[in-house]
């Protein structure tokens, strides 16, 4: 229940009105390096991009410093093995031409030193995304234009989705994910919920949005789903967690095989 | 009842007749206000170093040897009284107590009764009534009991301004709430920032943090008896005050005088009213307000036979404009016989209801979807009050308990996203029967025992799950309704001594093992009304504690101080908590998402109070550990609870200054909770996600605050008398963290910083109470 979930977080602020922020100083410790993985196969060219970095301390600075050398490799259902080759920026590895095919599965190693992260993803089925609107309602803090994504959902199978909105070419950093649990064989009318309700956030008059619809597998879509848990480094979860990886060695992150489709609309 | 347990209890109803050869008699009669009986008056026979306790209609009898005594009579509220008894026949004698509303020159706190009573083994026990609550700064411009409890030794605030409790290492479900004996599920308003019990309709509580009689069980870690008021049954009157947040109104009156009375209160805050008056259209459409109404009728039918009617009715409601609502609340009901056999047996039989729902609904104009979810219980309980000997007191009875859980329904209507779900009810019955004696062995050895059978069993119909321990279903099978699915068999022993060192000190002892059946599992910090109950099932076992606790209490300086020193060590089994990354929703495959594991609490605690004068305070302080092991959590190591609060002092004082004015003053401190922060970062999906290691090595930063109240006694009129209470909560406006959060820095998007989210600084409250 996605909506839920954004619901009772709004209630909290609703109730927390009468409080106030400030930053301060915390004495963070640092604990060792991990690898970090961020794996994507989709079905269009250009699609396949791997990122790999590391861990580094709270103090440090925000920018990507990728890990270079290491040896990336995917495997598709019929044995053939792609190697993606580092681009021009250090630690993102990337293939112009490999596409995958949806229902496929996908293998994904990583070799970089001694160590070696593998993965295995299933992409699914297209879903085709049928329109892409705005729709105003009205939260507390007032009307608010609210992106809409339509699509039906296959009945009898299990779908899950993730939804990627760029507000004038900048991603909006609202990670939004959801499953056919209670929308079984429904057509959805699926509201993109912004990162925070702030007045910049807003949708105003004259924006370009963009909006990616990926159909994804069940343990991409579990990442994507317990990023709630404090990954983004909000929330009043009682114990903040990472989200939960489906690579195996002991990296953090993800491999995602999905399909993508999208759809523009200029906000009026 | 198998026949093993019957015999376990048997020997326990009929232990310790002492029968006596020397020439007595006996002295009875009934112990009475101008409201009517008391309930729980204690007796003191000064020169027999001797308790005897008032049945709950008042009455009681001692026999007594030949001579001249001194009965001392107290009772909560009440003026106590010293009256010379002569025992040379049978006689009945009666007495009439005073009310002490207006005299603040005792706060009567846990003195009253045998709670703590220096020869009373009974240990970790704590009562607070509403007379004394008047004595400590309000919050919020209301006098709440659960806030009260918070500032005695060993009890938590589960957060700012809330109204939920830790016990002695447990969590916030572990505690058995009874409002007039039945159990209250969610007993907060406004996601934990009032408790739902209204203070003009509360008489007292009483709170057990360990040694709990055995007619207690069914949660964990504490019980929380909180006795309503009775109506006055001699003449009609109304009271009520008028806050800044909420009014309450209450009448109550004889129905016919002297033989029965009745009470009716009611609450309601009116936040949404000054959302209202703002000019924003955008705040003014927003609802938030929570009601209660609590009702309750006494009869007494003749001598010997009383019969109690109460109900409660509370609901909260937020919305946000149109577009969202939510709304929750309890509903219960109950009768009460008490009925007195002779003055040595009497009977206490109550049948009870209790509900507690919550509704979410979404109406954003594509999608009309309402989720709903329900619990409810059906209780009898039968409980006997034996007078067996002077020196021993027997209780034994038994209680049934139906519970239906009703976990989420999801509805809609016209177009929508959804499909309707009805998630399996969920239905058990859980049946206790216990006996316990209070035995005063020698002069100076008192021993209480006790034992709690409970059976709980889960009955069909539905589908119950095999769930490995990877959260794999490995097997599922179907039960017929009302079938038996499965049932646990407990056994709960309670021990508790008491040695008395000389006049002013003694030193107790107790084991106390509790068994809790309804479990509620939560993710969030708050206290929510998704936060979801979950009987015991096929995965989901009996959590069981034991706990052990050693104590010692001296009276200094003629009784006008108080000192109890407790510790304890508690282990606990079968802690339940969700899986990393759990998904909660669904109820029929909640038992994939959950993890199981042990947690162990010990701690010390000390009270130090000043009783008499016209300056009376206490201060605690609470010295305490409290960690979790759950496989699949943390590596399987252990960790530190979130409530795991190393120190924790309070430190409350009130004075009287004059007739008119009395002032209070609270201030209190405690280490930070245990909380997981980052111990790293990294880049994904183009921002900064943050890394955690291991749960809760960190702190927040450490919380004090001060809380300032004062109340001013306006002019009395005949019949008629107001008061004005002001208070200032967080009165040098620390900036208390509610909660950290960390994100890219504003002025500068390549660091990273850390904001403290702070709520009430410097709020104060004004109130306006009258009573006619």
């Amino acid at each position: 229940m996605n909506n839920l979930k954004y619901i009772l977080s709004l209630i909290a602020v609703v109730f927390c009105l009468s409080s106030c922020e400030d930053v301060i100083e915390l004495d963070l410790d640092t604990a060792s390096e991990k690898y970090v993985i961020e794996a994507n196969l989709t079905d269009q060219a250009n699609g396949a991009k791997i990122l790999l970095s590391k861990t580094k301390s709270f103090k440090s600075s925000n920018d990507f410093v990728g890990v270079s050398g290491a040896v990336v490799e995917i495997e598709d259902q019929q044995g053939n093995v792609t190697r993606i080759t580092e681009s021009t920026n250090k630690g993102i590895y990337t293939h112009s031409t490999l596409k995958g095919i949806p229902t496929q599965t996908y293998k994904l190693k990583i070799t970089v030193g001694a160590e070696v992260f593998t993965s295995t993803c299933v992409m699914p089925a297209v879903v085709p995304l049928e329109d892409v609107y705005q729709y105003e309602l009205s939260l507390f803090d007032g009307p608010r234009i609210f992106t809409h994504v339509k699509y039906t959902d296959p009945i009898g199978v299990k779908n899950f989705y993730r939804f990627i909105e760029y507000k004038n070419n900048v991603y909006t950093k609202s990670i939004m994910a959801s499953t056919d649990e209670f929308t079984d064989g429904k057509q959805v009318n699926q509201t993109i919920f912004p990162y925070e309700f702030t007045d910049e956030t807003k949708l105003k008059k004259g924006d370009k949005i963009k909006l990616e619809f990926l159909t994804i597998d069940e343990p991409v879509y579990k990442y994507w789903f317990s990023v709630d848990n404090g990954a983004q480094g909000t929330g009043d979860s009682a114990a903040p967690v990472n989200p939960v990886t489906n690579i195996k060695g002991g990296a953090v992150g993800y491999f995602s095989a999905h399909t993508i489709q999208s759809k523009e609309y200029t906000v009026k | 009842m198998t026949s093993k347990t019957f015999k376990l209890l048997v020997p326990l109803l009929f232990t310790c007749f002492l029968s006596f050869a020397q020439q007595t008699f006996k002295i009875s009669g009934r112990v009475k206000s101008s409201d009517g009986a008391i309930e729980a008056a204690t007796i003191h026979i000064v020169e027999e170093k001797r308790n005897v306790m008032a049945d709950s209609l008042g009455y009681y009898e001692v026999e007594l040897k030949a001579g001249n005594y001194t009965f001392v009579v107290s009772a909560v509220g009440m003026n106590t009284l010293r009256k010379s008894v002569k025992a040379n026949k049978n006689h009945s004698i009666d007495f009439a107590m005073e009310d002490s509303a207006n005299k603040l020159d005792e706060i009567v706190i846990s003195t009253a009764r045998d709670d703590r009573s220096l020869a009373s083994p009974q240990m970790g026990a704590e009562r607070l009534t509403m007379k004394a609550i008047k004595n400590i700064p309000l919050i919020f411009g209301e006098r709440d009991v659960m806030k009260a409890i918070q500032l005695l030794p060993g009890i938590k605030s589960a957060g700012e301004g809330g109204a939920g409790i830790y016990v002695r290492g447990g969590s916030a479900d572990q505690n058995l709430v009874l409002m007039d004996d039945v159990p209250v599920y969610n007993a907060a308003h406004l996601l934990g920032f009032f408790s739902t019990f209204n203070p003009d309709a509360v008489e007292d509580i009483t709170v057990y943090k360990t040694g709990m009689p055995s007619q207690y069980g069914g949660r964990l870690s504490s019980v929380l008896d909180i006795k309503m008021r009775q109506g006055d049954a001699e003449k009609f009157s109304a009271s009520g005050g008028i806050g800044l947040i909420s009014s309450k109104l209450t009448l109550e009156g004889p129905i016919k005088k002297e033989k029965s009375s009745f009470l009716v209160s009611a609450r309601r805050t009116y936040v949404d009213a000054l959302l209202k008056l703002s000019p924003d259209s955008t705040i003014n459409q927003n609802t938030m307000y929570f009601y209660d109404v609590n009702g309750r009728a006494d009869f007494q039918l003749g001598e010997n036979d009383k019969l109690t009617f109460s109900g409660y009715l509370g609901s909260d409601k937020l919305g946000i404009a149109k577009t969202f609502g939510l709304s929750w609340g309890n509903a219960i009901a109950s009768a009460q016989w008490k009925h007195l056999y002779s003055s040595k047996l009497n009977s206490t039989t109550t049948a009870s209801f209790t509900r507690y729902q919550n509704k979410i609904e979404i109406n954003t104009g594509i999608d009309n979807v309402q989720i709903y979810s329900q619990l409810n219980d059906w209780s009898l309980k039968h409980n006997f009050f034996w007078q067996a000997s002077d020196k021993n007191l027997i209780k034994f009875g038994f209680n049934s308990i139906y519970h239906k859980v009703t976990p989420g329904e999801i509805s809609s209507e016209g177009v929508s996203s959804y499909n309707p779900v009805n998630y399996q009810e969920r239905f058990s019955l859980e049946n206790a029967v216990f006996a316990s004696s209070d035995w005063q062995a020698t002069e100076k050895f008192n021993i209480g025992f006790g034992l709690r059978l409970t059976g709980f069993s889960v009955l069909g119909g539905g589908d119950f799950l095999t769930v490995d321990p990877q959260g794999k279903v490995t097997n599922t099978t179907y039960y017929k309704k009302g079938e038996f699915v499965k049932t646990y068999l407990n056994l709960e022993p309670r021990l508790s001594l008491s040695y008395l060192l000389n006049a002013q000190s003694s030193l107790k002892a107790s084991y106390v093992r509790n068994v809790q059946n309804m479990h509620m599992i939560s993710n969030s910090t708050s206290s929510r009304p998704s936060d979801k109950w979950l009987p015991s099932s096929l995965m989901v076992k009996p959590e069981v504690s034991d706990q052990f606790a050693v104590g010692y209490y001296r009276n200094l300086f003629d009784n006008a101080f108080e000192l109890n020193v407790e510790s304890y060590y508690k282990t606990m089994d079968n802690q339940i908590d969700y899986r990393d990354g759990a998904e909660t929703f669904n109820s029929d495959n909640i038992e994939t998402q959950l993890l199981y594991g042990i947690g162990r609490a010990y701690g010390l605690e000390v009270l130090f109070k000043k009783k008499k004068g016209d300056f009376t305070g206490w201060l605690s302080y609470t010295l305490s550990k409290t960690e979790r092991q759950i496989d699949g959590i943390n590596g399987g190591n252990w960790y530190n609870a979130r409530q795991d609060r190393t120190h924790e002092l309070a430190l409350v004082g009130s004075y009287q200054l004059n007739k008119k004015w009395s002032l209070s003053a609270s201030w209190i401190y405690y280490t930070g909770d245990a909380i997981t922060f980052p111990t790293g970062k990294y880049n994904m999906d183009g921002q900064v996600f943050f890394y955690y290691t291991d749960r809760n090595t960190y702190r927040m930063p450490s919380y004090h605050r001060l809380d300032l109240g004062a109340n001013l006694q306006l002019k009395k009129r005949k019949n008629f008398s107001s008061e004005l209470s002001f208070s200032l909560y967080n009165a040098y406006g620390r900036k208390n963290a509610y909660m950290i959060n960390f994100r890219e820095a504003e002025n500068d998007p390549s660091k990273t910083e850390v904001v403290r989210t702070t709520l009430f600084q410097f709020l104060p409250s004004i109130s306006y109470n009258f009573k006619f």
